[in-house]
């Protein structure tokens, strides 16, 4: 140890990060678990612990579990089209080169664009009138659709959304893994005479599932977080058919002002997105190969 | 076994390699590719594999034109410098995808699997990733991959390069063999002189494109074809002094004596010590001849910097190069200075 650096010394160099740690996320997230489990009246001014009321209140309150069905269908769509889409462009970007570099900035445009201006195009795009989305329907004889008016196609059409938006992300994450594959393990399996698939499934499948485990995990993470895309193109409706997670806690706590219900359904959420983690890595872990 | 004709490369950016390019190598034999970076070695190798695409000419393996042949169905098999095994399986899964992919029965790659692994000493470590293994042990996987499917030839691209010396030494032994066990055909690369001399049967020293000279060790070492062949095997390469009407004159810096002996056969140098260095069991001194050029000189005895000194190189030492660099019939030197 350098003269003057104490024991104490580290301590005190991660103290900001902590600090801030602590201020931002951890203590929040310790005052929503109190809270799920009382009762805060603001206008009234009172404060009293209530147990497992909110969660019963929640749970069977029709709308929560409607709400939290939407999740999961949301996540798993979203994450099984975003994730292989990604997958799929990568592998047809990092073959044609000619096309590559263009493509590849253009793919990720949607991960960046101020979000608003992107949700307004949609909606123009998705309206039931004079949208685009339906004028193409049209021209393959079908129906046109109400899109996010329509509670059976509201859920649907958010993860449209979700998916343009996410799988540019997904393609140049997944690129950035295919160009890291030396091209001597494609080359030894020319002389082994794999066929294309065989190639794709025993060398580039695998050496890049640390990845995929890796892009699965947080897409599941930040599809089942949606706040922005519910908030601005539907509000959640009709009917709540699109109505997400975080955006019923936001109005049961903010609109509502039922606090207690509200950090019920945010503790419901962590410790689902929890389990989903967990359950990810265990089982993506054993197939993975990590070097 | 592989007859290379009128071979030529041409990549995409425009850049040619070889043209013209013809070699016959024959069945069971050991032939090492020496020449300096960029020279073709292993744009070669990968023709021969069928890894890059011929521009012009043929390559026939075992009898076939495999011009157009798939790499996997030439015959051949490749070990690479660093190996390239597949690092998400283990050894056995490394050896038996291709023989999978080769059609073989169960039972056989089993029984391959045994044999080879065996004959590579790696049987306790089947099971293993190569992740788990040293960088001998891998390049071990890489040969057993590559016997498995008894291939007509092997080709090899620096396959030891990646081992420290040890090891290195080892492996040849190993190699070496090897190569008398399988009885087939060996197209080695290697930068290691001692490699090249102590493997193959035949060297071919290619420089920018072309064969400078194809022979056995002896003949590539004792009787270079040219001058660059001369200078680039041999460790230090031959002196080559130029003479007065254009052409030249080589020896070997381990040939050069000490001293002035009366009634020599050869040439006499005058020139002074510009500096040594100890290799051990000789010592290697860099001379400055009385008109200005320079050679080096291998000598058990030591001598101090600075000093002048009388040489001598006897006549049968002496290499003899016309103005084009291409070997001549020595001549009666004259006894004098270069």
């Amino acid at each position: 140890m350098k003269p003057g650096a104490s024991a104490r010394s580290p301590y005190i160099l991660i103290l900001p990060a902590i600090a801030l740690c602590l201020i931002f996320s951890i203590g929040p997230t310790v005052m929503s678990v109190r809270d799920s489990f009382r009762s805060v009246d603001y206008v009234a001014g009172t404060d009293k612990f209530v147990g497992l009321a909110n969660y019963r209140s929640i749970f069977t309150d029709g709308v929560f579990l409607k709400v939290f069905g939407n999740s999961v269908v949301f996540m798993f769509c979203s994450v099984a089209l975003s994730v292989p889409l990604g997958v799929a462009a990568a592998l047809f970007l990092n073959r044609n080169r000619f096309i590559h570099n263009l493509t590849q900035s253009v793919i990720f445009t949607p991960h960046i664009v101020s979000f608003i201006a992107v949700a307004t195009l949609w909606m123009f795009m998705m309206d039931p009138g004079y949208g685009i989305l339906n004028y193409a329907l049209g021209l393959f004889g079908l129906p046109p659709l109400r899109w996010l008016l329509d509670p059976g196609t509201s859920l649907l059409s958010l993860v449209i959304v979700a998916v343009w938006k996410t799988t540019g992300f997904n393609t140049l994450i997944v690129i950035a893994a295919l160009q890291k594959i030396p091209a001597e393990l494609y080359e030894s399996a020319r002389l082994d005479r794999a066929t294309r698939a065989g190639m794709f499934f025993h060398i580039t499948l695998p050496t890049i599932s640390p990845v995929l485990v890796f892009l699965v995990t947080t897409s599941a993470i930040s599809a089942f977080g949606t706040f922005d895309i519910v908030k601005f193109m539907t509000e959640g409706g009709p009917r709540n058919s699109s109505n997400l997670m975080v955006y019923w806690i936001y109005r049961t706590g903010f609109l509502h002002f039922q606090i207690g219900r509200a950090m019920a359904g945010a503790v419901v959420l962590i410790l689902f997105l929890s389990v989903v983690s967990a359950v990810n890595f265990a089982l993506m872990d054993r197939r993975a190969h990590y070097q | 076994m592989i007859s290379i004709r009128n071979l030529k490369k041409t990549y995409p950016n425009g850049f040619t390699v070889m043209e013209n390019f013809n070699l016959e190598i024959e069945p069971g034999s050991f032939t090492v590719l020496v020449g300096p970076s960029g020279c073709g070695k292993t744009t070669l190798i990968r023709l021969i594999s069928g890894l890059e695409r011929v521009t012009e000419g043929s390559i026939w393996i075992a009898g076939k034109d495999v011009t157009r042949h798939e790499p996997g169905d030439r015959g051949v098999a490749v070990v690479f410098q660093n190996y390239a095994l597949y690092p998400h399986m283990t050894v056995e899964k490394n050896i038996s995808f291709g023989l999978r992919n080769f059609g073989r029965g169960k039972d056989e790659i089993k029984k391959i699997l045994a044999e080879v692994l065996e004959m590579v000493g790696l049987t306790e470590h089947a099971g293993k990733k190569p992740s788990a293994l040293s960088g001998g042990q891998r390049q071990r996987v890489a040969l057993a991959r590559a016997i498995s499917k008894s291939p007509d030839v092997f080709l090899m691209d620096e396959p030891l390069s990646n081992l420290d010396a040890p090891l290195r030494a080892q492996m040849r032994g190993e190699l070496a063999r090897l190569r008398q066990k399988l009885g087939a055909t060996f197209v080695y690369i290697t930068h290691d002189q001692a490699e090249a001399m102590s493997l193959g049967d035949h060297i071919a020293v290619m420089d920018g494109g072309r064969i400078m000279q194809y022979g056995t060790p002896e003949d590539i070492y004792d009787l270079p074809a040219n001058i660059f062949t001369a200078r680039f095997i041999g460790d230090p390469g031959m002196n080559i002094l130029p003479l007065k009407d254009g052409r030249y004159i080589g020896f070997r810096g381990q040939k050069v004596g000490i001293g002035r002996p009366a009634g020599l056969d050869g040439i006499f140098i005058e020139g002074a010590v510009s500096s040594r260095e100890n290799l051990g069991d000789a010592y290697r001194y860099r001379i400055t001849a009385q008109d200005g050029t320079q050679f080096e000189m291998r000598h058990s005895e030591r001598v101090e910097v600075g000093r002048h000194l009388d040489m001598f190189v006897k006549r049968n030492d002496l290499h003899a190069f016309d103005e084009r660099g291409i070997r001549a019939e020595v001549r009666t030197p004259g006894g004098a200075a270069p």
